[in-house]
């Protein structure tokens, strides 16, 4: 040991002495470890993931008036799509809104919207619209449920509305609205890889049109669900009439949906039986033709998901859909599901001899009201398809 | 310096070496802090210092959630809590006060909780609203001025929030943490006013508040059949809010702030209480803490808040089934993912009364253990034995009639819910008796009198939750407070929980005696494992001045 680390020693052994000696009681040895604290004091800081959800929040949920991205609203076959949303409070309890998106697959839309403040002590809701609405790349495969796959057309669909729709809450579940709009649509070839609608030998109605309507729409529900986006019990019977009339006397038709879905939990929900019937029925006015696209369709994602999108198209349309829901985590339900569905040119034509079936497997990542991720896989004798979407399947 | 100085210099140098050594060797004990300072055992923290310069503080309550579920947030060492006296018992703070089991409470005390007042009086004049969110309300004035925070229940779902608020809220206050004065009232639509300068968040953005505004937020809670509306009124807490506290770390702005939240016996131990109530949302938003001025002096004071979750009730519903039971990540979400449901959990078999404001509470298959927050909480998970033991004490000082009153203050309608709550209250505090109190030695109490008799008390036995050991053993020692050393005195035993010294015992004054007392229990090993006490010589005889449980 040299002197100077003998000397190290004795000044550590005496700093140490006379630190132990500076507390005598339990009270000095505390005050001393708040005194240490209070002289590096700090303003509280947040953590980093603190800051980033914070910041997500203003960008997704920021307060209005506000501009936001959106995932769009697209009908199936849009794929992937990005937007952006404004909203701008009028009043004290008034929205306008703005938003536009756009799909991977060039999709495209824009919708602006007033809504009044609610009132009947907010029971009811009246807003005002215009939207526009392009899909480049449809799919038909002709009429009737006997179209093969080879038989797939393209086409793109414009359209364009303006209206007002009132949306009221009555007691308990109770739901009712009616709406008015004017509505026109252009079809064309599309720009899709399939061939061309136009070069399509079909018997396709109103191919190339551009028709117009006043829409006049009203529905009423029995809604006993948790919400809409997510529900584990409960159940949505709802019937919706529309009429579409054409002002130039040659597309007008009306439309009936009829939609019924019930939910039965077993043993605390560790399993759901989910089933939805589904009937879509329109009728053409007296001598008029009904428009290819805007009649009843079933196939994709959220009709029947082991077919490709709009897979079967008719003036009526049968949907039957059940799943066996489980619930491996408070956040995740998975699913079994076995859809059938069919298309016949008039109500009493429906068989539930020709039903399409397919069945699949899939995850649902869900919160209490909404469902934000969807990913199924799922089959048919026309193969196998895979879905990933947000909202429910039904 | 060379070899030529000879040997007499390496014998001094020599020396001097071992001198320094040898005094370095007796600097742990020169040094050695005592184990027992002259002022312990501590039973209230020392007076704070000035924390004037806290500052507001929050968590988002999604980064709360996500932290709590997949980061392992707090001290990564599990050791014991670090804010208990030398006897193992939590000094009163700012966090918490010895009420249960140290003060003489009545049931009519827990009763009245932490009220000061009978609740707001007069018609209400909104200052502020809320027309959005998990529970829409406002904030008022009463006639006489004072402002409360009102909520109501859920539409569906009467006297379910409000009445678990209310009975909760006297419960933790009993068990002494420092919570807010809450009340039932009774309001009509129309003895709600709106002060001039009220605003009200709709759409996202605040805005002045209208008249008719408090009939939308009334729209959108439960009212009762003669036009009234049952309300939660919450008094404004004393002090200037600093925002929420959190269950890990410390506050860098209060200097008082010393011990990690996670290292905190009280919070810690509010796994238990929270498991006993079901209050299953513990985040931090959940909590205030404020800055209070006391003979001048500002200080910190934290309060858990907000116990609409709780009883079985959801706040707005009751309970999802999984609460109490599983982290919202779920147990074993990915053998149940393959499994198509399989295996069911037992939790998913309850049945559930169905009674006015009662929610999804019950008894039978209450498991302390198991029971499980919304998602970790980084004090909870880090309760260990004498934690829950310590805590399973305070609830042993719960009487059948203090939580009779408690459940009392809910005001339910219905005498078979308020009887309800009572027995399940009762069932679900001797299921933690159970499960605790016998876990560990439980010997408490340790006396030891002038004349040298010991005397103790088994937790276990008095709350008829373990069986009387054989008997019990004491191992005997002088103690020297400066070194840690113990020098045996004797040993002695006996099939009651008193004994006589074995011997001679130090009278000088300041000596210490440490007394290892252990329980011989067929039943129950870990009682064998000897608690150490250690008691001090004063003028007026032995002091308790030490306990290590575990």
């Amino acid at each position: 040991m040299t002197r100077s680390g003998v000397t190290a020693v004795f000044v550590a052994a005496v700093t140490l002495t006379a630190s132990a000696a500076s507390t005598q009681t339990r009270t000095e040895e505390i005050d001393q470890q708040k005194d240490d604290k209070a002289a590096q004091l700090q303003p509280p800081t947040r953590e980093a993931g603190d800051l980033l959800v914070t910041k997500l929040e203003h960008i997704f949920e920021p307060e209005p008036p506000s501009i936001r991205p959106t995932f769009g609203d697209f009908r199936p076959g849009a794929g992937f799509a990005l937007g952006v949303e404004s909203v701008v409070p009028l009043k004290e309890r008034g929205t306008w809104s703005a938003s536009t998106a756009w799909s991977v697959e060039n999709f495209k839309q824009f919708e602006s919207a007033i809504d009044i403040p609610p009132f009947a002590t907010d029971r009811v809701h009246v807003r005002s619209f215009i939207k526009w609405d392009d899909a480049p790349d449809l799919s038909f495969f002709g009429l009737g449920i006997a179209s093969t796959r080879s038989d797939e057309v393209g086409y793109g669909l414009q359209t364009a509305e303006a209206g007002a729709e009132l949306r009221g809450r009555g007691p308990r579940w109770f739901n009712y609205g009616a709406g008015v709009s004017y509505l026109s649509a252009s079809s064309n070839d599309g720009t899709g890889s399939a061939p061309a609608i136009s070069r399509s030998a079909m018997d396709v109605p109103a191919i190339g049109s551009s028709p117009a309507w006043w829409h006049t729409t009203t529905f009423a529900a029995i809604d006993t669900r948790r919400s809409p986006g997510y529900t584990d019990s409960g159940g949505l019977y709802s019937a919706r009439l529309h009429d579409y009339a054409d002002p130039a006397g040659a597309f007008g038709f009306t439309r009936a949906e009829i939609d019924l879905r019930q939910f039965i939990p077993i043993v605390h929900e560790n399993w759901i039986i989910a089933l939805q019937a589904r009937g879509d029925m329109t009728a053409a006015a007296k001598g008029q033709t009904i428009p290819f696209f805007m009649l009843p369709s079933i196939g994709g994602r959220d009709t029947l998901p082991g077919f490709t999108d709009y897979r079967f198209t008719d003036r009526d349309s049968l949907l039957l859909r059940s799943e066996l829901r489980w619930t491996p985590a408070p956040l995740i339900n998975m699913a079994v599901f076995f859809d059938q569905g069919t298309v016949a040119p008039s109500a009493g034509a429906l068989s539930l001899g020709d039903l399409k079936r397919g069945w699949g497997i899939g995850a649902r990542f869900h919160g209490d009201t909404f469902t934000a991720l969807r990913l199924e896989v799922a089959h048919s004798d026309e193969g196998w398809r895979y879905n990933i979407a947000r909202g429910v399947s039904f | 310096m060379t070899r030529s100085q000879g040997p007499l210099h390496g014998f001094l140098r020599r020396a001097t070496l071992a001198a320094v050594v040898a005094s370095v060797a007796a600097v742990p004990v020169i040094a050695s802090t005592p184990k027992f300072f002259p002022d312990d055992p501590i039973v209230r923290e020392p007076d704070p210092l000035d924390a004037s310069h806290a500052q507001p503080f929050s968590i988002h309550l999604s980064w709360d959630l996500i932290s709590s579920l997949f980061v392992k947030e707090g001290d990564p060492s599990r050791g014991p809590a670090k804010d208990v006296n030398t006897i193992d018992e939590v000094p009163d703070s700012s966090w918490f006060t010895n009420r249960l089991g140290t003060q003489p409470l009545t049931p009519a005390d827990v009763e009245r909780g932490p009220d000061t007042t009978s609740g707001p009086v007069g018609r209400w004049t909104a200052v502020s609203g809320k027309s959005e969110g998990v529970r829409p309300g406002f904030t008022v004035k009463d006639a006489a001025g004072v402002t409360w925070f009102v909520k109501f229940d859920a539409p569906g779902y009467p006297e379910q929030a409000t009445g678990a608020e209310v009975v909760s809220t006297n419960l933790f206050w009993a068990l002494g943490y420092d919570v807010a004065e809450t009340h039932i009232a009774r309001i009509r639509r129309e003895d709600i006013g709106v002060a001039p300068r009220a605003t009200i968040i709709v759409n996202g953005r605040r805005r002045p508040m209208t008249q008719a505004d408090v009939g939308r937020v009334l729209a959108l809670v439960d009212r009762s059949p003669d036009g009234s509306y049952r309300a939660l009124a919450s008094k404004a807490l004393e002090g200037k809010p600093v925002g929420e506290f959190l269950y890990y770390g410390t506050r860098p702005d209060d200097p008082n702030d010393v011990v990690p939240h996670e290292n905190r016996r009280e919070l810690r131990a509010m796994r238990v209480f929270a498991a006993w109530i079901d209050r299953v949302d513990a985040k931090a938003g959940n909590t205030l803490d404020t800055l209070v001025t006391v003979d001048g002096r500002s200080s910190v004071r934290h309060h858990p808040l907000d116990f609409g979750s709780t009883l079985g009730s959801g706040g707005i519903a009751p309970n999802e089934w999984w609460e109490g039971y599983e982290y919202l990540s779920g147990a074993s979400a990915a053998r149940k993912m393959i499994g198509f449901g399989f295996p069911i959990e037992q939790w998913r078999t309850i049945a559930y009364p169905t009674l006015r404001g009662v929610g999804r509470i019950e008894g039978d298959h209450f498991d302390p253990d198991a029971w499980r927050s919304r998602v970790p909480n980084a004090a909870y998970i880090r309760a260990d034995a004498d934690d829950t033991f310590w805590a399973a004490r305070k609830l042993m000082a719960m009487s059948d009639a203090m939580i009779a009153a408690a459940v009392r203050s809910g005001m339910y309608s219905d005498a078979a819910a308020e009887d309800y709550l009572t027995r399940t209250l009762i069932e679900r505090r001797d299921i933690i008796l159970r499960t605790y109190l016998p876990a560990i030695n439980p010997i408490v109490t340790p006396s030891l009198a002038g004349d040298g008799t010991l005397t103790f008390d088994n937790a276990a036995v008095m709350s008829d939750v373990g069986g009387a050991p054989r008997g019990y053993r004491a191992s005997w020692y002088s103690y020297d407070n400066l070194t840690g050393l113990s020098a045996p005195i004797g040993a002695t035993e006996n099939r009651l929980p008193t004994m006589n010294i074995p011997g001679t015992l130090p009278d000088a004054a300041g000596s210490f005696v440490r007394i290892d007392i252990a329980a011989d229990s067929a039943d129950h090993p870990s009682w064998t494992v000897p608690i150490r006490t250690y008691f001090r010589r004063d003028a007026d005889g032995w002091t308790l001045v030490g306990l290590d449980r575990t």
